[in-house]
Parts: C-alpha cells; structure tokens; sequence
C-alpha cells in the first residue's frame, strides 16, 4: 500500500528539479544554489511533518528577491531576472508545507520555469524536459484529485498502476493533438521573443574584416556556424562564399562603402541547390557554396561580387533555398575598375616591394604574373598553424619573411598583396572551407573552425579567378579522412537530431504554413485516380449517405410529429431533471409532479388534452410545444424582475 | 483539456447500478443500503466514483474494468409506505478535480417504509406479568413445565443441566422446558392511542415490534382486514406492511 500524499510529494520534487536544471546555467549562482538547499531542507521538513518557515520567513524570502530583481528588470535585461525570481518562487514552495494548493503552485511555477528556460536557448533537450515534466503533472493531477477525496488514501499497487496507466493517456493522447495544433496554429512571421536570443559576438570564426597580425594564436571554436543541405560534393568544392573585402584599412582589409560597379556574366559550371539552415547571429551576411546567383526564402541584396546581405536584420533562425554555380572564376566581360583593385598598404616593406618587382619582370600578362606568385609561395614552404602567430605592424612582411607561419589570413592578404604589387587586381573572399558531412541527415555542418578566407584575382578574359593561397602551404591537407570513429557518428547523430529540432520546430513559420496548405492542396488537384478507381470517390459517397439515411429512418423514420415531440421532451426532461428518458412507465402528468417545472405542466396539459382525446394535433400547438420543450429547466423571471 | 475531458465523461459511462435494501426500512431511521456499481467497459476502469441516493453518498475509489465493487450507504427513508428508487446520480471529479462531471443511472428497486416506531404507552388488554402462562406456547422455552430430558448439545445454559440425571448416565443430560406465552393481543387500528392515523400507526409499529419480541403474539384489525394473532417473523413483516400501506391504496 502506498499512501497517495508521499507519491505526490516524490512526484512534486521530480516536477520541481525537471523546471530547474533547464534554467540552472542561466539564473544567478545564489540561486543556482538555493534550489538544491530548498530540495533539502523541504525533505528534511516533510519527514518531520513540521514546516517552520511557513508565514513570515517565506514572505520575507519572497519581497527581498522580488525587489531586488524587480530593480535589474529592464528592456535591454527582460527575460533574467524574471527567471529568477521564478527560481526563488519555487525554492519557496518546496520548503513549505505541500497541501494541495501549494502542490499546484509548485506544478505551475516548474513549468514556467521550463517554459523560460526557451528564452535562452531552444535546443532539442526543452522537447525531452517538456514531455517528461508534462507526464509527471498528469500524473500528480490524477493523484491530488484522489487526495482530495480521501487525504488518507493509500493505493495498492495494482490500483496505483491502474491510476498511472490512466493518467499517462492524457499526455500521451495530447500528442496527436499537439502536433495538430502546431501545424495550424497562427504563426507570426518573425519569432515575437528574437530580441531575448540574441547570442554574444563571436571572438573567432566568421568576421567582417582580416585582421592578421592582431594575435598570436586563434581558439579553435568548434560551434556550428550553419548547416547546409545538398548533395555530398568533393572537398575542392566546399568554398562557402560570405563577404568579398575589396579594400585595405591600414593591414586591415575591409569591405568599401562603394564598390566600383562591375557587370559580371552568368559563371558556368554544375549547378548546386542547397538549402542552408544558419545558427542565429547577427551576421548580415548570407552563405552559399561559391559561386552563388540566387537566393530564395530570405529578403536579401545580392552585390555584383557575388555576395549577398540580408534586407531585414534579425538574429532569430533562418533558413534559406540558394542555387550556386560550382566554378572557380566569375566572368566579367567589360572588365572592372583596376585601380580600385590595386589599392596598396599604406605601408610595405621594401623587401615585399622588392621581392614583388621580381614577379613584373619582363612585363608578363596578368595570368603569367599570377603563376609566377603561386610558384614561389608553393616553394617556401609556409606552415599553416593557427598559435604562434605574427603580432606585427606589418603583418605580411612578418609573415612573408620572419614567421614563415599563419593562418589562412596571412596568406591571403600576404598573396593579394603580392598581386596587387605586381599589378594584378586582387581582393579577398571571406567564408568557410570544408564541412562534415552527415549522412543521416543528408547536409553539411560547417563549424566556426572552418572560417576561411581566399583571394580572387582578376585576369582577363577569365574574370575573377579563385586562389586559396593556404593550399600551398606545406603542411596543407586536402584528404578527407576517411575512419569515421564511432564517436565521431554518434556526434553526427546527435547532430542530425538537433538539425531535425530545429528544421520542424524552430524554423516552422507562417511561411511553412502557407506552403503546407499549397503542397496539400496541389496534392489534392493532381489526385489521378486509375479508370477502375475512378468511381470509388462517388459510390464511397453515397454508401455513406444510404447510411446516413438509413440511420435517419431507424431513429426517426415511421415517428409521427408527436412522437419525436415526446422523444425531445423526454430528453429535454432528463437533461434537466436527471429523470431517465425510458422510463416509460410515468405518464406525463406524474413527470409534471415530480419536477415542478411550469413549462413541463402547460406540456402535459396541451399534450395530453390531444392526445389523450384521440386527435392530432394543430400546427400552432406543435409550435407552442415545440417552445415549451426548449423552456424546460430555464429558471422563469419573476414579474418584479421583469417590470425592473 | 479535451483529453480529461473525454477521460472525465468515459469515467462515468457504461457503468449500471444495483442496490440490495433490508427487509425492514422505517420512516426517519436510518438504514443500511447495500449498492453494488458495475463497471462495464472493456479497457479502462471507473476512479473515484460518488454515488448519491435518497440524500446519502457513497464512494468508489476504483472500479475495475469488467469489475464490480459494493458499498453501503446509510439511508434516511422519508414518509411511510411504498416507495420506488428510480435513480441514483454518480457523480466523479476525476480525472484532475477542474470540473465534477455527473450522470444519472436508472435503478429499479422498490420497497416498503414502515411506520416511524413510536412508543406509546402498554398496548391494550392484558400485558402484565400477572397474565404470563395463561397460554401454553407449542416452541420450547427456558420458564413454562419441563417436558421432556435430552442429551446436552453444548449450546443449552447450565441452568438446564439435571445434575443428578447427568450422574447416574455419566454424561450430561438437560432438561427441556415449554415456553411461556402471553395471552394473543388483538390491535384495533382505530383504537390505538394517537390524534392523527400517522400516529396510531407508529404506535402500531412499536407495539406490534415489542409484542413479538417479547414473544406475545400480535393480530391486527385494520378496517374490514383481520390478521390473526402470530409470533412469526413474517406475520411481523405482513403487519407492518399493513400498517405502512394503510390507507394508500
């Protein structure tokens, strides 16, 4: 026998910790750590039976976090402090006394708890919490409704297991449900809570200007940058296009206000559709495998360089449909501003201007040049590490001459500025390199790690012509490796759940919606039914209407009006007085006695004085019966009422 | 929501009710009812089920499926005569105590309410002590002349012991006496004290109950019906009937 108060207490506990550990890393540390001690206290006092904070010192406890939250409560600050709060609010009820009302407090307040633990992250963790949490309140409602009944109620086993069974249907029927509603529910067409999710600036990865020089090494952040649904590729083709930095600020190359207009032709090559799943950031810019010409399902700007930006800023998740031209140069037949793309540093060093002369000598055409640079780097044997960095003025001259070491940013704003001192136009591409590819899911990860940058130099007749200046470093690997561990699938599953999260839920919006109800609705336009089958959507129809009708007939067919009179009556009747309807044997005047209802009495007297005389009755008093059944059970306004 | 909901309505439905009443039910006293619910559904069982009947309420904490369970309910029968139980209504908070959902079950039990008992001073005709042994009574009793000797069962009192018999047989033998009757009381219903026939009743009732009790038979005369004087316990049962539906038919 189990008695029902201590399962709903172990049940309250399990509902509580479920609410905290979701919004445990986001609140303060004091509350962090008040919760555990309330856990332990709140134990402590249910095994007593005595519960001394009651009353004052839980009031107290209350105002003092409320004030003190209520001060840090701001538009730049919403969402912490309430969480808090609700942190505090819990820790409170779990050490009191867990009568009924108190319980539902506790079931109400976790939830919230869970519920805000959203606002700082949506992972697919929130999905297992939720339908875990929602089965244990199920539970515990089932359970607080038999203690209300009998406070000293214990179960046996096999009762307590009924009662489970029971109670777990609710959830678990709910689901059906909830996927339902999720898919029709009204959506807005941005996320309503964007401004709560906006992640912290990233400190390495993907960055709107080169910078080498800046640091001596870069953490290797392992987070995904985006995801990107298409067909594997090979790994020469794994360029993901974002920014295109067409000027220099000092050793730092930037992205102009105004870029000179250039006309590029259409590139050719294999055309690949991706569809890329980005994690929330503030970037502007939009990724796709290089080179793309066209993005669908995001309001973007795309530049003559190939880049495009979004119109609306936002921070919130994002998916995008974008076509790309597998190629390695984008033509521009009418050429473009050379002088804009031969822009040098302020500063060189004269042995990079020395060493670049080398490269013109002898006039050679652009393309002559470009080979020339390539060799040479090819032959230095540059060392591609990411620590023990160059921290220079003059970060090329550094790297070119001293270090001998860099990442892909110094060698490519070492190469373009070797081009560009040997007069070929140049700029540098900045975007990611590489991805693993998850079979399970079928898409790219793309991870921050991968942020790489590239040159493009110009030669005529081909246009801008892609150089990763880091494939010639000595250490530079292009081999896919080729033992996946058994960890590194499980990640890959992992993975692939996560994208599934956010593909059918986060992303889920009135756009989806819409093509949804479109999909569904072409599906139904082009039904083609074989010649056999095309008579099954009629003869189908009007089987269920023979049913219908037959039923129609069964119930009330052969029925004169005054017998489905009598049948609403009797209905109406035991609608409203409980007598049961086949109860044949009371007549009506004995009916009229028994509920003292005047409506029932006028029925009986207009009823029986046809009826009972053997004759039909008159349309007028069908109409006024018909009156009398639906004024049955309704209270009758007294005159005093009526005349006020 | 939808889903308790449905699990509140499913909680009260294919359920049928039986109640099983003493033979003796009097006006304004409290009685034992037994009621027995019956869950007929296949696949879920019926939880924290409250009956009410006549102004009483019993409770089910759980009814298998395909199961029964039983109950008893004190029940206060109001006003004599017959009386019909046509319906109980069942009434279950279940399954999270938002909405109480409740129905109505036809039953189909009928019974007879006696007379309130209402002690109403010695019945007329003689009663006292002075007109005990007047009559031979044909059952056995423990006051009236012995009449035959037996062998001790274990169950006779030791009073009944013949000792010096038990010695001379080496086991023990009793005596067994006749019992002592009273003279037969014959009730008049118009005679019996009271203002009003309610009252006369109920005297009736208390008298024809403590006559017989205390082994005197007890006729009746209600109007043109005559009951002859009897000890049994269903000429007990037939009186009160008598007296309960006098008038009434």
């Amino acid at each position: 026998m189990v008695p029902v108060s201590t399962l709903i207490t172990v049940l309250a506990y399990a509902v509580a910790i479920l609410g905290y550990l979701p919004v445990a890393p986001h609140v303060d540390l004091a509350v962090r750590l008040a919760f555990p001690l309330a856990m332990a206290a709140g134990i402590v006092f249910d095994r007593k039976g005595k519960y001394p904070l009651t009353g004052i010192p839980s009031t107290i406890a209350t105002i003092i976090p409320f004030v003190v939250y209520l001060l840090q409560l701001s538009m730049a600050n919403p969402a912490a402090p309430v969480v808090n709060f609700l942190v505090v609010l819990l820790c409170v009820r779990i050490v009191n006394e867990k009568s009924p009302r108190n319980l539902l407090q506790i079931f109400a307040l976790a939830l919230f708890a869970l519920a805000s633990s959203s606002l700082f992250s949506l992972s697919a963790l929130f999905l297992v919490y939720l339908f875990l949490q929602l089965a244990l309140i199920a539970v515990s409602l089932v359970l607080l409704t038999f203690l209300s009944v009998d406070t000293r109620l214990r179960l046996t086993r096999q009762g307590l297991s009924r009662v489970v069974g029971v109670a777990l249907a609710m959830p678990a029927a709910s689901v059906p449900l909830l996927l339902i509603f999720f898919a029709i529910l009204p959506r807005t067409q941005y996320p309503l809570l964007n401004f709560l999710n906006v992640p912290g600036e990233r400190a390495t990865g993907f960055s709107d200007r080169v910078e080498p020089g800046k640091t001596a090494s870069v953490g290797d952040v392992k987070t995904v940058a985006f995801r990107a649904e298409c067909p594997q590729l090979g790994r020469n083709d794994l360029y993901w296009r974002g920014i295109v930095f067409d000027a220099l600020a000092g050793a730092t190359w930037v992205r102009s206000e105004k870029r000179p207009d250039e006309v590029p032709a259409a590139p050719k090559g294999n055309e690949v559709r991706q569809v890329i799943y980005p994690e929330p950031s503030r970037n502007a810019y939009l990724l796709a495998l290089d080179i793309p010409t066209r993005m669908d399902g995001v309001r973007a700007s795309q530049g003559a360089d190939f880049t495009f930006t979004r119109r609306v800023s936002g921070s919130g998740r994002i998916r995008y449909e974008a076509n790309s031209v597998l190629s390695d140069a984008i033509p521009v037949p009418r050429g473009i501003d050379r002088d804009h793309y031969l822009r040098l540093p302020h500063q060189v060093s004269p042995r990079t201007a020395a060493l670049a002369r080398g490269f013109t000598a002898g006039t050679p055409n652009d393309d002559e040049r470009l080979s020339r640079v390539e060799t040479w780097f090819t032959q230095q044997g540059f060392r591609y590490a990411t620590s023990g960095l160059a921290v220079a003025a003059d970060p090329v001259d550094a790297f070119l001459f001293e270090r001998r070491t860099g990442h892909c940013e110094f060698f490519a704003s070492s190469f373009a500025t070797l081009l560009r001192l040997a007069g070929v136009p140049a700029r540098l591409v900045g975007g990611y390199y590489g991805g693993d590819f998850n079979e399970i899911g079928g898409y790219y990860v793309v991870t921050e790690d991968r942020a790489h940058v590239w040159v493009e130099a110009f030669i005529e007749k081909r246009g801008w012509v892609r150089i990763d200046p880091s494939s010639f470093a000595a250490n530079f690997d292009r081999a896919t490796p080729s033992r996946r561990s058994f960890a590194t699938k499980l990640a890959a599953f992992a993975d692939s759940l996560t994208w599934y999260w956010n593909q059918a839920v986060i992303t889920y919006d009135l756009q989806k919606q819409v093509e949804l109800v479109r999909r569904a609705n072409r599906q139904f336009r082009g039904l083609n039914l074989p010649v056999v089958s095309r008579w099954l959507l009629p003869v189908a129809g009007g089987a269920a209407a023979f049913a219908v009708a037959v039923w129609w007939i069964v119930t009330f067919g052969g029925s004169t009006h005054e017998e489905r009179l009598l049948r609403r009556f009797r209905a109406r009747i035991e609608k409203s007085y409980g007598v049961p309807r086949n109860h044949r044997s009371r007549g009506l005047k004995e009916l009229a006695d028994m509920v003292n209802d005047p409506a029932v009495t006028e029925f009986a007297a207009i009823f029986g004085g046809a009826i009972y005389r053997d004759r039909r009755l008159t349309a007028e008093e069908c109409r006024q019966l018909s009156l009398l059944v639906n004024a049955i059970g309704v209270p009758v306004r007294r005159e005093d009422d009526k005349s006020s | 929501m939808t889903v308790s909901g449905i699990l509140g309505w499913l909680n009260i439905r294919y359920l049928s009710l039986a109640v099983r009443l003493p033979d003796e039910i009097y006006d304004g006293q409290e009685t034992y009812v037994s009621l027995q619910v019956e869950n007929h559904k296949r696949f879920v069982p019926s939880f924290l089920l409250r009956v009410e009947l006549e102004g009483a309420c019993g409770g089910f904490h759980l009814v298998d499926r395909t199961g029964s369970e039983t109950t008893s309910l004190a029940v206060t029968f109001q006003g004599r005569g017959r009386k019909e139980l046509s319906q109980a209504v069942v009434s279950s908070p279940f399954p999270i105590n938002f909405f109480i959902r409740s129905t109505t079950l036809p039953l189909n039990a009928h019974c007879v309410v006696f007379p309130r008992p209402v002690p109403c001073g010695p019945p007329a005709g003689p009663a006292d002590g002075r007109s005990r042994g007047v009559v031979e009574s044909r059952g056995r009793g423990y006051e009236g002349e012995m009449e035959t000797i037996a062998e001790y069962t274990g169950v006779e009192p030791l009073k009944l012991v013949h000792w010096r018999l038990s010695a001379r047989h080496e086991n023990l033998k009793v005596k067994q006496l006749t019992a002592m009757a009273d003279v037969p009381l014959m009730l008049d219903l118009a005679k019996l004290p009271g203002r009003s026939m309610d009252e006369r009743l109920s005297c009736g009732v208390w008298i024809v109950n403590r006559s017989i009790r205390a082994n005197r038979p007890v006729g009746l005369i209600a109007g043109s019906k005559v009951y002859r004087p009897d000890i049994s316990r269903l000429h007990r049962l037939r009186l009160l009937t008598e007296l309960a539906l006098h008038g009434s038919r």
